[in-house]
């Protein structure tokens, strides 16, 4: 028989293998919780799902041709607390855990300035997500401290209330944060810089809401410029050239305030060879991208079925898929306001040729490891053979042109009034060359929050203060930057840089909204842009005809997911926003 | 066992002739020890060793009436100048001496008080299975077997007398719900295939609580006592099992060939909802000039092949007073109708049982069991199949494969499956199982009638699994680069030691009181250690996994991928447990059962619960009264009532847990961090789940026993029940485990045994036959609400239900209420769902329980034939009244992988769809710009019953005279055909597919305007899985 001692033993658990809460409490676990987080929003920013949210249905994106869930989120037809869920639970589950880093972080033993940052840290990143479930979600539920045990009611906090929550740890964390990064925090993780950013944009945001103070657009302003001009201090600045914001060499550069880190490493970078998307996953590139590939040599010939129908008449593909061009989604195409009016100008301003791809070069199929090349080494069209590497294949010039110089070029011409849910310009900045096999995705970081930024929470807030000089002011940095280009003269860049410059009295709402484009176009944003400034019905109306026929007035608000309201067994049932 | 002899005695009457014959069984061997009589008169004579009897005959006797136990009494008409007799006795379905297994002991069939179902080995070997599990497919009422995987040796999901437990998946459900299966006393855990069936003497279920409450906390589910094969007392006697046959796929997926796909595809742009006219997925020019030459390939048909099935088994039996022994050693073989797929399992068994003195008697059992299963490609291989598309051609034109035939689509890095033949070296998949199963015990007769025995049982496993998939390879479409081929190596370790120590009083006094007791002390401990790591970019094929140091990059299998790859666990069970059996004169039984059970798994001061039961029993037929009753031969009332656990909770589930992750913050190394997020709150309450059934049963017996029966009704109430009860989320972690539902069962099962035809020249048809009703409700939810949406359960409906819009057809064009539809706004050829509050708009308010996957009976049919030499059985079975889900008809884009009718991308089913010229209501139009359509998970519910032959045998013994001369004692071969048809489908009817019986779980869609997954996600559903398959087998049993 065995003997009491090894009987009582048998019921104790001993866990080798999980981590339990407690472990929080240890530097080693407050350090683990914020990376956690980090981790977390590794998996919104970049994945498909989290990105569409914040293109699409707005006037810069009209539905590609393989726009996801029925281009749902596109046209707004069809939105309820069903269909969109994703992300709340993952940010509520970070506000937990910051809660309990907050928590357990003054007992575990790190040394005080240590402790500090980290707190720093974590109240940045609770100021974070109380700021995007505000702005998405209206009234949340607001928890500050750490739960640990399980209940099955929840209610909905007043606006102000996190609004003020987030003011409050923002405010801490701009001093508590280290000015530049620090170890072990190390890429482009909050720092000085980028608390007083969020802090600055958090009065811009509460200004323009229901529950505006008075002197919220004024504080905005003088955050926003005092940062501007203690750019020094804390290491960050413009790039010159505007090209320069998204050279891969400056992912952590001087105009990354916040990162969202992507590795190649399976492990730390969550990377997956060939992944379609999924957590961690960056699909960015692929969202803009066209199907190239359907573009056939046949085709070319007329012009006319180009728009709608490729691989039309046969004839063999005129480029193959590689890492150069990229893995194609087709999910949102550029709305006619993009070129129309965003990027009427595009000598002077150098943001349009350095947004899109407009040409594709001839390529071959790379397969087998090396660059064995198998079925046929490049594509002929009736105007001639194109040589792989050299010749053009698809051009889209920008403008419309003649059938003799369509003739007189060996490749296809894709013109502007051929763009088409399948057939547009690409979005070129996240292109990532770095990938070894041309369906997997990037690994290079998602920018959260670019310095280019700061400069227009300034020109907002100053508008919204009716200062219109400065506004102006902080405007013509940016687009003096813009007319940048190193392959002109200085004397040319000078004049191009005077040129762009606006006057006050040129800047409206609009004229800011429309610079916003230029400057961020695709970098996934323009639905909050559009709703903070309340312009979102207003310029779908105006710029997305496939989505003003169903859009309405409550669609500024996004429905709480039905989950949670679901979920709610307990208490009084959690209201949902109002129209869904 | 001896009660026959006791009716022997010589007649001493005078005589005026001799009636002499032979006994023989349905199969032709000698009857030795049959009671032959005659109907009125005294005396009796037995049959010898070669089924002989003589028996002295007064003038007037007319009917010879021969019994023998197990049989069913046969009666024969005599003449004074019969000699010369051949009477042939059929087996007995229901022999109320026959032993049964209960548990800590065996009983009586008359004495059994709870509801008991019994298998033997000799159904089992009706339709030879790699799976025992699978053969027990209705065989016996209330419990329900599914499958639930494809692939060679693939489990089943059994359920017995319905399901109790919540939870919302279904890996936790199948540990909640799975009864309990103990081999030769030893609880026996892991992979089922492991037991070779030719090593199975018989099969016992435990129904009711009072059966299984000596099983205390692991009882609730019913528990199955498996018994082996043990050596037998006289001369070694050798048997080889033999059969070999070949698998077929039960039939294709249905899906377009070349005109049609291209057709729909054409479709799928002209009805594009946004962008009218334009698709994504347009055909390719290789597929376009496949239009042209008429290319429609079956991909399907390329790759399936026959699949071959060997199994050998021979055994070594016997012994003497003092030592018995047996040995066996089996083989199998099988190969899949998948290429290279193919399943071999060695075993070994070794008993011995030997009495030293009087007082000690000490015995092993040991099963050793070595297995390699090849499944390369995986199980997914046809839903693969499916989506290729039917204009591309398997070979170029100069005969070489065509590695890429989607070459020029979105999904042009898909590789030939032909890979899966001409590369097989790059895909590989190999499991590696090494199991030895053991169990010894030691009894000590302390007293005449005081028994002391101890059993120690250690069941080990130890699973190696490698595979590879080089790149290039159907199974890993990275066509760009050889650094990406990846290979995987597993090492899992389990171990369980059990050890009991059982005191058993039997003792009869005044000859009419029966006592039995039994006191248990027993504990329990089950390791488990698990390791995987994967390597990517291996630097040639034919490293394949057996060099991980060679590869590019190494790392653990992440939780997030495979949360047991990488693992640890323990768990622990104290148990101690009394029996009272009491039986009063053959008439009045009574079981009184206490286990009071301790589990490591829960959380302090609450880790122990005490199970009671209570069962009587009264044997009617027993009564004087009912001497004088012609119409019963066996009546017996049955009552039960007792209180079962389930602990199938996880290990450290009362801990909480952070998930793990890691995070690189920038670039360098330095940079590195683990990443933690709370996921799962701690439960410091969590304690047992508890259920109390009362059971009524009845067993009779009518026409001399030729009709037998069994009816039980009974009404479990499960409570406590583990939940991982979904929060709101923004509680900050979205689930927990607690002791939170309730849920209540009530049945009706009805088992019947016949003898329709006996005739006395040999002709026998005898029928089985049992149905079961189990109607399962949840009667409680967490805080007393009444519905819980998420979960999908709803208080006083199954928790089986499925919750979702409704389909109500297919908007046609020019419908009124269409335009009445303001969000979503709908065209026509979507998926028209039903506005229940009739606001306009579908929104989550306009979900409502639409069906249910719990099956309204289930049933099973086995008859019998014999004649002279040769016998034949037909077993069929049948789920009839529910719904099955099929990903791949209603998949979205997520779960279920490739949708249906994803943008006209993939081929896919071949199903009725909606057009301008086809105003069909069954599935919407093709639309180019919908990753799934509108409201698609509607699409995947179908009715999913269906009546099945399981199996026919047909087998033919030899006379064993003409065998004498070779040493050989008997000589039987048989032919079986398993799967043979579906008598009925509506599935297959529809053309959903081949099989209707599950083949995974899950994969459903989300309910469209709804995330909600609840029911269909835990259950078993038929996938675009490995394709059922039809086996015909041909054997042959010989013993020496």
């Amino acid at each position: 028989m065995l003997s009491v001692t090894s009987c009582k033993k048998i019921l104790e658990e001993n866990p080798k293998s999980i981590i339990v809460p407690s472990f929080l409490g240890t530097p080693g676990g407050i350090e683990g919780g914020i990376a956690g987080v980090y981790n977390d929003l590794r998996s919104s920013y970049g994945t498909e799902g989290f990105e569409l949210t914040q293109y699409a249905g707005t006037d810069e994106n009209l539905a590609g041709v393989s726009a996801q869930s029925n281009g749902m989120f596109s046209t707004y037809n069809g939105i309820n607390g069903g269909t969109f869920s994703g992300f709340w639970g993952t940010w509520y589950q970070d506000i937990n855990t910051l809660n309990g880093v907050l928590k357990y972080g003054p007992s575990s033993g790190l040394p005080a300035a240590t402790l500090n940052q980290y707190l720093g840290q974590a109240k940045f990143l609770r100021a974070f997500c109380y700021y995007y479930l505000v702005t998405t979600y209206g009234a949340v539920p607001l928890h500050t401290t750490f739960i640990t045990q399980a209940t099955t009611s929840d209610t909905r906090a007043p606006i102000a209330s996190v609004y003020n929550q987030i003011i409050q740890d923002l405010t801490d964390a701009s001093t508590e944060l280290p000015a530049q990064v620090t170890s072990p925090f190390l890429g482009k993780t909050a720092t000085q810089s980028a608390a007083l950013f969020m802090l600055a944009k958090t009065y811009l945001t509460r200004g323009w809401s229901s529950v505006a103070q008075a002197n919220d657009f004024s504080q905005a302003a003088t955050i926003a410029s005092t940062l501007i001009t203690n750019k020094a201090t804390y290491g960050v600045d413009l790039w010159q050239n505007y090209a320069d914001a998204f050279a891969m060499a400056n992912d952590y550069g001087k105009e990354a305030l916040l990162v969202s880190d992507h590795d190649n490493n399976t492990i730390y970078g969550d990377y997956t060879a060939g992944a379609s998307g999924g957590n961690g996953q960056n699909v960015l590139p692929n969202l803009f991208r066209w199907n190239y590939v359907t573009m056939t040599s046949a085709a070319s010939d007329n012009e006319e079925t180009i728009p709608v129908v490729l691989n039309a008449g046969g004839g063999t593909s005129m480029m193959f898929r590689d890492v150069a061009n990229g893995r194609p989604y087709s999910r949102a195409m550029p709305s006619p306001y993009v070129f129309n009016q965003v990027f009427a100008e595009r000598v002077k301003d150098t943001r349009y040729n350095k947004t899109f791809q407009l040409a594709w070069i001839a390529n071959t199929t790379p397969t087998g490891g090396s660059n064995t090349v198998i079925g046929s080494p490049s594509v002929t069209t009736p105007r001639g053979k194109l040589i792989c590497g050299v010749d053009t294949a698809i051009w889209m010039p920008g403008y419309e042109v003649t059938d003799a110089q369509r003739a007189s070029f060996k490749g296809v011409i894709v013109t502007p009034s051929q763009y088409s849910p399948v057939v547009f310009p690409t979005t070129k900045k996240f292109d990532d060359l770095t990938r070894t096999g041309a369906n997997d995705p990037s690994t290079r970081p998602r920018c959260i929050i670019r310095f280019a930024e700061a400069y227009f929470v300034a020109a907002e807030a100053y508008f919204k203060l009716g200062d219109n000089t400065n506004a102006a002011k902080y405007l013509n940095v940016i687009r003096e930057r813009a007319a940048y280009d190193p392959s002109k003269s200085g004397t040319q860049n000078a004049s191009d840089a005077a040129a762009m410059d606006i006057a006050p009295g040129q800047v409206t709402l609009d004229f800011i909204l429309d610079e916003y484009s230029r400057e961020f176009y695709n970098e996934p944003r323009r639905w909050n842009d559009l709703v903070r400034t309340q312009s979102l019905l207003r310029r779908v109306a105006m710029y997305n005809p496939q989505a003003n026929q169903y859009i309405q007035a409550f669609d500024v608000l996004r429905p709480i997911p039905q989950d949670e309201l679901n979920a709610i067994l307990s208490g009084p049932p959690m209201p949902q926003n109002p129209g869904y | 066992m001896l009660i026959s002899f006791n009716l022997l005695s010589l007649s001493l009457f005078a005589q005026t002739t001799t009636i002499k014959g032979t006994v023989v069984d349905e199969k032709g061997m000698a009857v030795i020890g049959a009671t032959v009589k005659l109907k009125g008169h005294p005396g009796a004579t037995g049959t010898d060793v070669n089924g002989k009897f003589s028996i002295a005959a007064p003038q007037n006797a007319t009917t010879l009436v021969v019994s023998y136990l197990g049989y069913i009494t046969q009666e024969v008409a005599v003449k004074s100048n019969s000699n010369n007799l051949k009477i042939t006795l059929a087996p007995s379905p229901n022999n109320l001496n026959e032993v049964v297994v209960v548990g800590y002991g065996t009983q009586r069939k008359r004495d059994v008080t709870g509801a008991i179902a019994t298998v033997s080995g000799a159904t089992l070997a009706m339709a030879p299975s790699t799976n025992v599990i699978d053969q027990l497919k209705g065989q016996a009422a209330g419990v329900d077997i599914v499958s639930n995987g494809s692939g060679l040796g693939s489990p089943d999901q059994i359920r017995i007398r319905g399901s109790r437990s919540l939870s919302t998946s279904s890996s936790a459900l199948n540990s909640l719900d799975q009864p309990l299966i103990v081999v030769d006393g030893i609880p026996f855990g892991g992979n089922i295939n492991d037991l070779d069936q030719d090593n199975i003497q018989s099969l016992d279920i435990l129904k009711d609580a009072s059966a299984t409450a000596i099983y205390g906390s692991r009882g609730s589910n019913g528990v199955i006592l498996i018994t082996t094969k043990r050596g037998t007392k006289g001369k070694a006697t050798v048997s080889y099992n033999m059969y070999y046959g070949n698998s077929n796929i039960l039939g294709e997926l249905k899906v377009f060939n070349g005109p049609e796909y291209a057709q729909f595809k054409a479709y799928s742009a002209q009805l594009n909802t946004l962008n009218p006219g334009s698709s994504g997925y347009p055909l390719t020019p290789a597929e376009q000039a496949g239009v042209q030459n008429g290319t429609s390939t079956d991909w399907q048909k390329l790759i399936y092949q026959t699949g071959h099935n060997l199994n050998q088994n021979i055994t070594l039996s016997g012994g003497d007073d003092n030592t018995q022994y047996g040995m066996a050693a089996g083989y199998l073989y099988q190969t899949g109708t998948i290429p290279n797929q193919n399943f071999t399992r060695y075993s070994l068994r070794t008993t011995i049982d030997r009495k030293i003195n009087d007082v000690v008697k000490v015995g092993i059992n040991s099963l050793t069991t070595l297995s390699y299963n090849n499944n390369p490609g995986g199980t997914g291989i046809t839903s693969g199949l499916m989506r290729l598309s039917p204009l591309t051609s398997q070979y170029n034109a100069d005969g070489s494969l065509n590695l890429l035939p989607q070459a020029g689509s979105t999904d042009a890095s898909t590789v030939n499956p032909l890979t899966l033949k001409t590369d097989a070296s790059a895909i590989y998949s190999n499991t590696r199982e090494l199991r030895t199963f053991n169990s010894l015990y030691g009894e000590v007769n302390i007293l005449k009638d005081l028994k002391y025995r101890i059993n120690v049982g250690l069941d080990f496993t130890q699973v190696n699994g490698g595979n590879y998939t080089g790149a290039y390879t159907y199974a890993n479409s990275n066509i760009t680069n050889l650094s990406q081929a990846t290979a995987q190596v597993t090492n899992d370790e389990a171990y369980t030691y059990t050890i009991e120590n059982l005191l058993t009083y039997d003792k009869v006094f005044a000859q009419k009181h029966h006592l039995t007791v039994t006191a248990l002390f027993s504990s329990q401990k089950d390791h488990t250690q698990n390791s995987q790591f994967n390597g990517i970019g291996l630097p040639a094929d034919y490293i394949q996994d057996k060099n991980l140091s060679l590869a590019g990059t190494i790392n653990a299998t992440s939780a997030a991928v495979n949360p047991t790859a990488n693992y640890f666990a323990e768990r622990g069970l104290l148990s101690e447990m009394g029996r009272v059996n009491y039986g009063y004169d053959d008439r009045y039984l009574i079981t009184a059962t206490v286990r009071r059970d301790g589990a490591s798994v829960l959380a302090p001061g609450h880790q122990y619960l005490t199970y009671p039961a209570v069962a009587l029993g009264w044997n009617i037929i027993n009564e004087q009264w009912m001497k004088n009753n012609t119409t019963f031969d066996n009546l017996k009332l049955r009552a039960s009532y007792g209180v079962t656990g389930n602990q199938g909770s996880a290990p450290y589930q009362t801990l909480g847990a952070l998930s793990t992750n890691y995070y690189n913050f920038g670039t360098t190394t330095q940079g590195q961090s683990a990443a933690y997020t709370v996921t799962t709150l701690a439960n410091t309450n969590l304690t047992w789940q508890s259920t109390g059934e009362f059971n009524l049963g009845l067993d009779f017996g009518v026409l001399k026993n030729r009709l037998t029966g069994t009816i039980d009704v009974y009404n479990q109430d499960t409570k406590n029940i583990l939940v991982s009860n979904i929060l709101p989320a923004s509680n900050g972690a979205t689930s927990q485990i607690s002791n939170l539902g309730k849920t209540n069962d009530k049945g009706l099962e009805i088992t019947l045994s016949s003898i329709n035809i006996h005739t006395n020249d040999g002709f026998t048809w005898s029928t089985d036959f049992n149905i079961a009703f189990d109607r399962n409700k949840v009667t409680g939810l967490p805080n007393g609400s009444l519905i819980d949406i998420p979960d999908g359960w709803f208080v006083g409906y199954p928790s089986t239900v499925i919750y979702d819009y409704k389909k109500i057809g297919i908007w046609q064009t020019g419908d009124p209420a269409l335009a009445k539809q303001t969000s979503p706004v709908q065209v026509p050829g979507q998926i028209r769902v039903e506005d229940v509050n009739g606001d306009g708009k579908i929104t989550p308010a306009d979900e409502q329980i639409i069906g249910n996957f719990q099956p309204q009976y289930t049933a099973g049919l086995t008859n019998r034939f014999s004649y002279k030499r040769f016998d034949l059985s037909i077993s069929m079975y049948a789920r009839m009244g529910m719904m099955v889900e099929v990903p791949y008809l209603g998949a979205d884009n997520g779960t279920g992988g490739y949708s249906f009718f994803e943008q006209g991308r993939n081929n896919q089913l071949k199903v009725d769809y909606w057009t301008p010229t086809n105003p069909t209501n069954a599935f919407p139009k093709p639309d180019a710009s919908a990753s799934a359509p509108l409201y698609g998970s509607t699409l995947g519910y179908v009715d999913g019953s269906f009546i099945k032959v399981r199996a026919i045998n047909l087998g033919y013994s030899f006379q064993p005279k003409l065998l004498a001369k070779a040493g050989i004692s008997s000589l039987r071969v048989y032919l079986t055909a398993e799967n043979p048809f579906i008598i009925y489908s509506p599935f297959v009817k529809n053309g959903y597919g081949p099989d209707p019986e599950g083949n995974g779980y899950g994969g459903g869609a989300n309910a469209q305007g709804s995330s909600y997954l609840g029911a269909p996600s835990r259950q078993v559903s038929v996938n675009a899985n490995d394709p059922s398959v039809r086996n015909f087998n041909i054997g042959l049993s010989v013993k020496f």
